[in-house]
């Protein structure tokens, strides 16, 4: 797998996305946030969703993300990728702070960016499993990278399933697609929202182990939320939320550090 | 389940208003038209009511000629009647009176009002006895003499003519002047239904119309204490042959059935393109409602794993129907009536003020429009609903929830022999003919290319969408996508579309198939230089045959020669007989078959060869010809021609035609200019004859055969007006099927806002997938187009030179405007796609 380390073309420099806002984001972290605050309803039906939430996501690196349901996780997640706003506080990609962008810039930003493994439902129906890789850069108009999206395909395995549409795949050709797609267009960092959540355990593994490789042969950054402490034993690092703050760090984790952590944590 | 009906209309009230919107416009169309001629009629029965309130019988004459068309033409009746009438015990009072053609000229030299395209120019002679008299004066005074002239209020008004002016007058006595000594209303009506009105004083009316020594009608007022029935049984006792009294309701009742017969045919008109209407409302609404049951099977399927009935489940989707189609058809008489104040607007302001006493709305008008909304709107979401009965529990787990469509080789045999069928009653229909036949083997058609739409609707959006794919690239290729992954729906979406731009193509390909054979025979046979044409065709319309006699006396001209119609009754049956003068025939190209035209003199006549044939008869036989003078000819067939374009079915000589006493108006005459003089030179001249008659327009060759085929624009951009509505029904659908669809692709939609498609390039992909339903219905359109124009040229063939010519630019248009209309269609359905919240997209369950 390394040998894709070396003909990495230039990933698209972060200035393309207007000025920077340097309003305190860490240097060489993929993505961070500071004092994120997310706060769902008003008056009496208020969720505290994110309270006060200072994290960041150094580059090259695999994260994970645990906690109880309704913890925050997805909703971190979502602010940190820019899906959705925060209340209050500030989100990075980069050095460029979210809040200061539009739709479209933000939008552009997810594009180029940022990929994304959902838990299901990942693919367009119509496109076939290249056409839903190439999403992104086709909908960038960025061309010419077939030969890099040629070797996405077979490091993922999908060689021979390059025409099929979604509902010709199994699940877990599907998330390989998903796979696939984020890590197309280079991104600076990819967010997994309980990628392998629907899988069995042995398919969910193979996906991990695309992650895996990704963080380590091509200096991937990837940022995952699990409830699974073994699919968290895949990361670098992970972070454990409860009501809205992050509550524990551990790095290097194994499966059963990772699962007596959250022993620990619950009671 | 009925709360829950409910319910589910008010939840999805943007697209129960969508749904309804089909309803909506094609039923306000409907009620448009009854409110309007309802209205109409109601105005003008009371209208005359009053005008003929103080006549109590009135003398005519008996002999009516009728040319079809609802053109009649009476006799009339010799002037010396007046005093045996006035002699009749209990007649208190008498009045001749005499009508015909004089049209006005306005002081901006135009002439008001044209009789053959627009509202008639009436000249008519001014009743003495103010209690008969229909008009009063409003301003001056009525006309006592020679020279004077009273006008209608709305005429007046119009030319901006003011008493005590002079004013030109133009009529079969020549284009002469007036002085305006009195302006008048109609009852109380500015005007007699827009026409113009010229009055003058009976002597000088009889001369300026033609009509000395003779009138139209004797009004007759009788004895207080004598009733109406009782005066005219005494009128009638003294009355020669060939003449008739009638009583003065009878007169009403006449004048106002005339009214109902004309708005009869307007309504006939209007209501075929209402029922065109309500045709395509049913397929947007069978299409809306498939869609959504087809989106609520797991509802569906989950109320009959509840325990729902089959027919609770029926009946709920009929009830929501009902609702649809109650609440639609009565906001469709509400548009109805405001549709019909504004055509009464418009009509206003192009000068043919209708008496008006507001709207008339008739309990038929809401009982018929309620009554066929709601059975269209029941009838078409009957299927839908069926299929909907049919869900099983089961289905309320299964994940796929679209509908889903597979090649059905049966659906595919039924589909092409429908439209075969369809297409063989058109053929028999036209050729008959049968119009009802065609009518509905156009119906059947439709029904036909429905069925098959699906089969045909994958391949033809690949190919359609193919360019657009290529360039504009990720979501031009998503459109296209999209557009073939039901292709039921795409097929279903544009078959509303396919009848509207069918039945315009049809149009254009008809239209331009005559107007290239017009033009084609007009060239052929007309060997002139110059024509000096009225615009009018047909009684009540032309010029005064002083202007081809003083053309023709110029230097510059050779030949100058006229064409005049009038009607009679050839061998029995009422038509047009046009009257020539036998030199007519060096310049106008008639393609004699058999006989001489110079034999066109005294009691002759020519006939058309088919008009002939059905007669019977050959050169030397004699026929019957009366004419509006009510006399018996036998006239002698001199000759027979073939090319009815200039002759109609039968010619006689202007000196014969001059002899029976009708109003002489030329509608046209051909000029030849004399050897050497150019056109420039030859023009002038004529023009400076014409300069007194201001409805005489002089025309080179080239400008007459485009205005020749100009006149059928007109009728064109009305048909194109009216059957524009059932294009505007057909965006509605589209716009519906849209809506639904990105509902359904909510999922779809949030994932591809979360990889990084922006908006405008979601807006992109659902006006690109709106484009290609647009140009699959459009392009199905003009294939169906194209066949009933060919039909239609088929069957006219046999009546007359006609090719089929098809006008690839005009087609090509109609498929561009199919595709905006399909862009138009797409603007809210793509903003509300594109203003789609991200994460509750990809978060909705499904
Ligand atoms: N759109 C929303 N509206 C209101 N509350 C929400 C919304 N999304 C999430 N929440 C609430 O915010 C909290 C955090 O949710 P989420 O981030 O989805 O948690 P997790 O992914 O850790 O299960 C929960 O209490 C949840 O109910
Ligand atoms: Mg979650």
């Amino acid at each position: 797998m390394s040998k894709t380390t070396d003909n990495l073309p230039p990933r698209p420099a972060a200035d393309d996305l207007g000025p920077p806002v340097s309003t305190g984001a860490p240097n060489g972290s993929a993505a961070s946030a500071r004092s994120a605050s997310k706060v769902y309803g008003m008056g009496d039906t208020e969720v505290h969703a994110l309270r006060d939430v200072d994290v960041s996501f150094e580059a090259g690196r695999f994260t994970a993300i645990m906690g109880p349901s309704g913890s925050g996780k997805s909703t971190l997640m979502q602010c940190m990728a820019g899906l959705d706003r925060l209340s209050s506080g500030e989100a990075f990609i980069g050095p460029q702070a979210l809040s200061a962008l539009g739709d479209k810039a933000l939008t552009t930003l997810r594009r180029d960016k940022i990929g994304f493994i959902f838990q299901a439902y990942n693919l367009i129906p119509t496109l076939t499993t290249r056409e839903n890789i190439t999403l992104p850069l086709d909908l960038a108009g960025r061309k010419g990278e077939s030969d890099w999206i040629d070797e996405v395909i077979e490091t993922v395995g999908l060689s021979d399933r390059q025409t099929h549409r979604p509902t010709e795949l199994s699940g877990g050709q599907q998330q390989r697609v998903a796979v696939a797609r984020a890590l197309a267009s280079r991104p600076e960092i990819i967010f997994g929202d309980e990628p392998t959540g629907n899988l069995d355990s042995r398919t969910g593994a193979e996906i991990l182990d695309f992650m895996r490789r990704a963080v380590d042969d091509l200096s991937q950054t990837i940022v995952m939320v699990t409830h699974d402490p073994v699919s968290a034993a895949y990361s670098d690092r992970v972070l454990f939320l409860a009501d809205g703050r992050i509550v524990h760090e551990l790095l290097d984790p194994t499966a059963d550090l990772v699962f007596d952590t959250m022993r620990s944590l619950g009671d | 389940m009925y709360r829950a009906t409910l319910k589910s209309i008010r939840g999805h009230i943007g697209r129960t208003i969508a749904t309804a919107a089909a309803v909506i416009i094609g039923i306000s169309f409907l009620a448009g038209t009854l409110i309007f001629t309802d209205s109409v009629q109601r105005a003008f029965d009371n209208l005359f009511a009053t005008v003929f309130e103080t006549t109590d019988a009135q003398v005519r004459s008996s002999e009516v000629v009728d040319a079809g068309f609802g053109i009649q033409v009476r006799s009339r009746i010799d002037e010396s009647l007046v005093d045996d009438v006035a002699a009749v015990d209990g007649v208190s009072g008498v009045d001749g009176f005499v009508q015909g053609t004089a049209t006005v000229v306005g002081n901006d030299g135009e002439p008001i009002g044209n009789p053959g395209q627009g509202p008639p120019t009436f000249g008519f002679s001014w009743t003495e006895d103010d209690q008969l008299s229909q008009f009063n004066v409003i301003d001056g005074r009525e006309p006592v003499g020679p020279g004077e002239v009273v006008l209608d209020e709305n005429t007046a008004t119009t030319g901006t003519l003011q008493v005590g002016e002079q004013v030109q007058i133009l009529s079969s006595a020549g284009s002469e002047r007036f002085e305006l000594v009195g302006i008048a209303r109609f009852g109380t009506s500015n005007s007699i239904g827009g026409a113009s009105s010229a009055l003058f004083e009976l002597s000088e009316a009889q001369r300026v119309l033609g009509a000395e020594g003779t009138l139209d009608a004797i009004g007759v007022r009788a004895d207080e204490g004598i009733d109406e029935a009782d005066i005219a049984a005494r009128i009638g006792e003294i009355l020669p042959a060939g003449a008739e009294v009638i009583t003065g309701s009878e007169a009403t009742e006449e004048a106002q059935s005339a009214i109902a017969d004309g708005l009869s045919f307007f309504n006939i008109f209007l209501t075929a393109f209402a029922v065109i209407a309500i045709f395509v409302s049913a397929f947007v609404i069978a299409n809306t409602f498939s869609i959504l049951i087809a989106q609520r099977t797991r509802e569906l399927a989950l109320f009959r794993a509840l325990g729902a009935a089959r027919g609770q489940i029926l009946r709920s989707v009929i009830l929501e129907a009902v609702v649809i189609g109650v609440v639609g058809s009565l906001l469709g008489v509400l548009f109805g009536a405001a549709l019909s104040y504004a055509l009464q607007a418009l009509l206003r302001l192009a000068g043919l003020e209708l008496p008006s006493e507001g709207l008339v709305l008739l309990p038929r008008t809401v009982i018929v429009s309620l009554v066929i909304g709601t059975i269209v709107t029941v009838g078409s979401a009957l299927f839908p609903a069926i299929r909907a009965a049919r869900i099983t529990p089961i289905e309320a787990l299964r994940e796929a929830s679209a509908e889903t469509w597979k090649r059905n080789n049966i659906r595919l045999a039924i589909g092409l022999v429908v439209t075969a069928l369809g297409g063989v009653s058109i053929l028999f229909g036209l050729l008959a003919p049968e119009i009802a036949l065609a009518g509905l083997g156009a119906g059947f058609m439709f029904i036909g290319v429905f069925v098959l739409g699906p089969t045909i609707a994958k391949p033809v959006a690949r190919v359609l969408g193919a360019p657009i794919a290529a360039f504009r690239g990720t979501t031009g290729n998503l459109a296209r996508d999209n557009s073939m992954r039901n292709p039921k729906r795409t097929a279903r979406t544009a078959s509303a579309l396919t009848i509207g731009v069918a039945l315009v193509a049809g149009v254009t390909v008809l239209a331009a198939s005559l107007k290239s054979s017009i033009e084609g025979t007009v060239a052929e046979n007309f060997a002139g230089d110059v024509v000096i044409d009225s615009g009018s065709f047909g009684p009540g319309g032309g010029f005064s045959p002083q202007l081809a006699a003083d053309v023709e006396a110029l230097d510059e001209v050779d030949v100058a020669t006229s064409l005049r119609v009038g009607v009679g009754e050839v061998e029995g049956s009422g038509d047009f007989i046009i009257a020539v003068e036998p030199v007519a025939f060096e310049i106008l190209d008639v393609g004699i078959v058999e006989g001489s035209p110079t034999d066109l003199v005294g009691e002759t006549i020519m006939l058309l060869d088919n008009n002939a044939e059905d007669l019977g008869v050959g050169i030397g036989d004699s026929i019957a010809v009366q004419f509006t003078d009510g006399i018996d000819r036998d006239l002698t067939v001199v000759g027979i021609y073939e090319d009815a374009s200039f002759a109609g079915n039968q010619l006689v000589g202007q000196d014969l035609y001059q002899s029976t006493a009708a109003e002489q108006l030329d509608f046209a005459a051909y000029v030849r200019l004399a050897d050497g003089v150019d056109i420039e030179d030859g023009r002038a001249a004529i023009d400076s004859v014409t300069a007194a008659y201001p409805n005489a327009e002089v025309q080179d060759r080239q400008e007459f055969i485009d205005s020749q085929s100009a006149q059928l624009d007109n009728i064109l951009n009305l048909i194109f007006g009216l059957l524009g509505l059932a294009i505007i029904i057909a965006a509605f659908g589209i716009a519906n099927t849209l809506r639904l669809s990105t509902i359904e692709r909510t999922r779809e939609i949030g994932l591809l806002r979360a990889v990084g498609m922006t908006r405008s390039q979601v807006r992109s992909t659902v006006r690109w997938e709106a484009v290609i339903t647009a140009l699959f219905g459009a392009m199905l359109g003009v294939a169906l187009g194209l066949f009933f124009g060919y039909a239609i040229v088929l069957a006219l063939r046999d009546q007359g030179e006609i090719s089929l010519t098809i006008p690839f630019r005009a087609l090509t248009t109609v498929v561009i405007l199919a595709a905006i209309v399909g862009l138009l269609a797409s603007i809210i359905p793509s903003i509300r796609a594109s203003r789609l919240n991200i994460l509750a997209a990809i978060s909705s369950g499904q």
